[in-house]
């Protein structure tokens, strides 16, 4: 995502622009919503799934609580001690000021260029704190690959278990701009198997763990339903939502190895290729790129707050893992607003 | 031949080819060697076994997961693609029994016939409203009044698919 955001001109300028800001109170709106959009996505349920995901509208503040327990602070010049020491320092205050209750609360200063993650624990009596150093975030245009220990670092953070996360994915899910659920071209195809049988009720019991198997078998729309069951369906339907989901797919693991065809001019920054499934049918993903041949293409925008009528347009392409039904693909047609 | 006993006391004689599908089985055999002895499945009733064995015989000669794709779930699910003609039309029984088989698959370590067995209740599932789903699968809908009314709000877009 990064490396689409730096392949738009637009915003490639205003990343860099926001690396000469000389301290936070000189830092503009625009500036502030493109720091701390990017920063914010990582803390949203990851699902891709429709022409345009709007995003929540952030105010500039000094402070954001993206989590009940996670607050984040746009900074400038982390790699600069001072200017890192007085960002973890403002963190730890506002920890201190804006909570009472004990706990482990989590904070990331972020720069564009760097971010800092700290951790406090909150007990009664006493409040600790360990941070990283100011890991660098924002890739080199020349790089061959976009990971970064910054990325890295506030993506393990977003991925840590949210309670919220499946009132946070209904919200985003049926958002009013973008009307209901509209099925696929092959939801059809892949509402396969025995159907509906007798209605007659049942005393078996399957356990958690099925149940979970179970869910992993769900499109994303089922298993939001699934997860307006009980609190059991709840809680397995919020561990499948952990998952970043893509145009329907899941995506379970980045590609082992890279294929060649991301190897190309720029693709190895902007493009990357993931191992997915879908309904339980294992697929290979690539985001950020079209492949020939796979006519499942599509495309997901993601609005970006600073610039809302020019929406991120990441391609999509997905085919089937099986080396033998590579060239039949499931179909992943949308109707485009974008 | 393999001689399995049921919960409910019947014996069946199965090809260990067969009857090898099941991990749980293909160790015991493997831990106790030549034997004569009868494998006990005190978690599985006659009933499942038979429809058990009639899939482990379909399927008899596939391939079975790796070893190394025993440890990752997600790894062992690549290896299946959608229900087969043949598998649909096995699994096409009452629920009682589709519970029993994927308890048993569970039980005895079949990952494809659990696979299955998942993937229909999956489809089940698909586009009905959260009270279908509870009334379906006998589920107890176990949240309070103030939760239950946050989930109408939540469950508005469910309703109108």
């Amino acid at each position: 995502m990064i490396g689409q955001c730096m392949s738009m001109t637009y915003v490639a300028s205003m990343m860099q622009d926001l690396g000469l800001v000389l301290s936070p109170g000189q830092l503009t709106n625009n500036f502030w919503l493109t720091a701390s959009s990017i920063t914010n996505i990582t803390f949203l349920p990851q699902m891709f799934d429709s022409d345009v995901i709007f995003h929540p509208v952030l105010t500039q503040e000094e402070f954001t609580w993206v989590r009940k327990d996670t607050v984040l602070y746009i900074s400038t010049y982390l790699d600069d001690k001072r200017c890192l020491q007085a960002a973890l320092s403002r963190l730890i205050d506002e920890i201190l000021e804006e909570t009472d209750s004990p706990g482990d609360y989590f904070e990331a200063a972020f720069s564009i260029l760097h971010c800092a993650i700290i951790k406090v624990v909150k007990d009664v009596h006493t409040t600790t704190f360990s941070h990283t150093a100011a890991l660098e975030f924002l890739p080199s245009f020349y790089a061959d690959s976009p990971s970064m220990p910054g990325i890295t670092a506030l993506s393990r953070l977003g991925y840590r278990i949210d309670p919220e996360v499946f009132v946070r994915a209904t919200q985003i899910f049926r958002q009013p701009e973008k009307g209901k659920y509209k099925k696929r071209a092959d939801d059809e195809v892949l509402a396969h198997g025995a159907g509906d049988t007798s209605p007659k009720t049942i005393c078996i019991v399957l356990p958690l763990e099925l149940w979970r198997e179970v869910a992993l078998h769900l499109q994303l729309p089922d298993l939001l339903t699934f997860g307006l069951i009980s609190k059991s369906c709840r809680e397995l339907a919020s561990m499948v939502l952990r998952y970043p989901h893509i145009c329907g797919y899941r995506l379970v693991a980045a590609a082992k190895e890279k294929p060649e065809y991301l190897m190309g001019y720029y693709k190895f920054l902007g493009a990357s290729c993931f191992s997915a499934e879908r309904a339980g049918i294992p697929a290979t993903v690539l985001v950020g790129t079209g492949r020939d041949g796979w006519r499942s293409h599509s495309t997901i925008g993601i609005d970006l707050p600073f610039y809302p009528d020019f929406p991120i347009r990441v391609p999509v392409s997905a085919g089937v893992q099986d080396q033998a039904k590579e060239n039949t693909l499931t179909s992943l047609e949308m109707e485009r607003k974008v | 031949m393999v001689l399995l006993v049921t919960s409910d006391n019947v014996q069946f004689q199965v090809d260990k080819e067969v009857v090898e599908r099941s991990v749980l089985i293909k160790n015991m055999l493997e831990d106790v060697g030549e034997s004569d002895q009868s494998i006990p499945l005190a978690n599985v009733s006659s009933s499942v076994l038979k429809k058990v064995i009639e899939y482990c015989e379909h399927h008899r000669g596939e391939p079975l997961p790796s070893a190394d794709a025993d440890q990752n779930q997600d790894e062992t699910r690549k290896r299946t693609t959608d229900i087969s003609e043949w598998d649909q039309k096995f699994i096409t029984v009452d629920q009682e029994m589709l519970f029993e088989i994927i308890l048993a698959a569970n039980y005895l370590d079949i990952k494809s016939l659990l696979d299955v067995g998942c993937k229909t209740v999956a489809n089940m599932i698909k586009g009905k409203t959260p009270e279908e789903i509870r009334r379906l699968f006998n589920i107890v809908n176990d949240f309070t009044p103030e939760e239950e009314a946050q989930i109408k709000k939540e469950n508005e877009w469910a309703e109108d698919r």
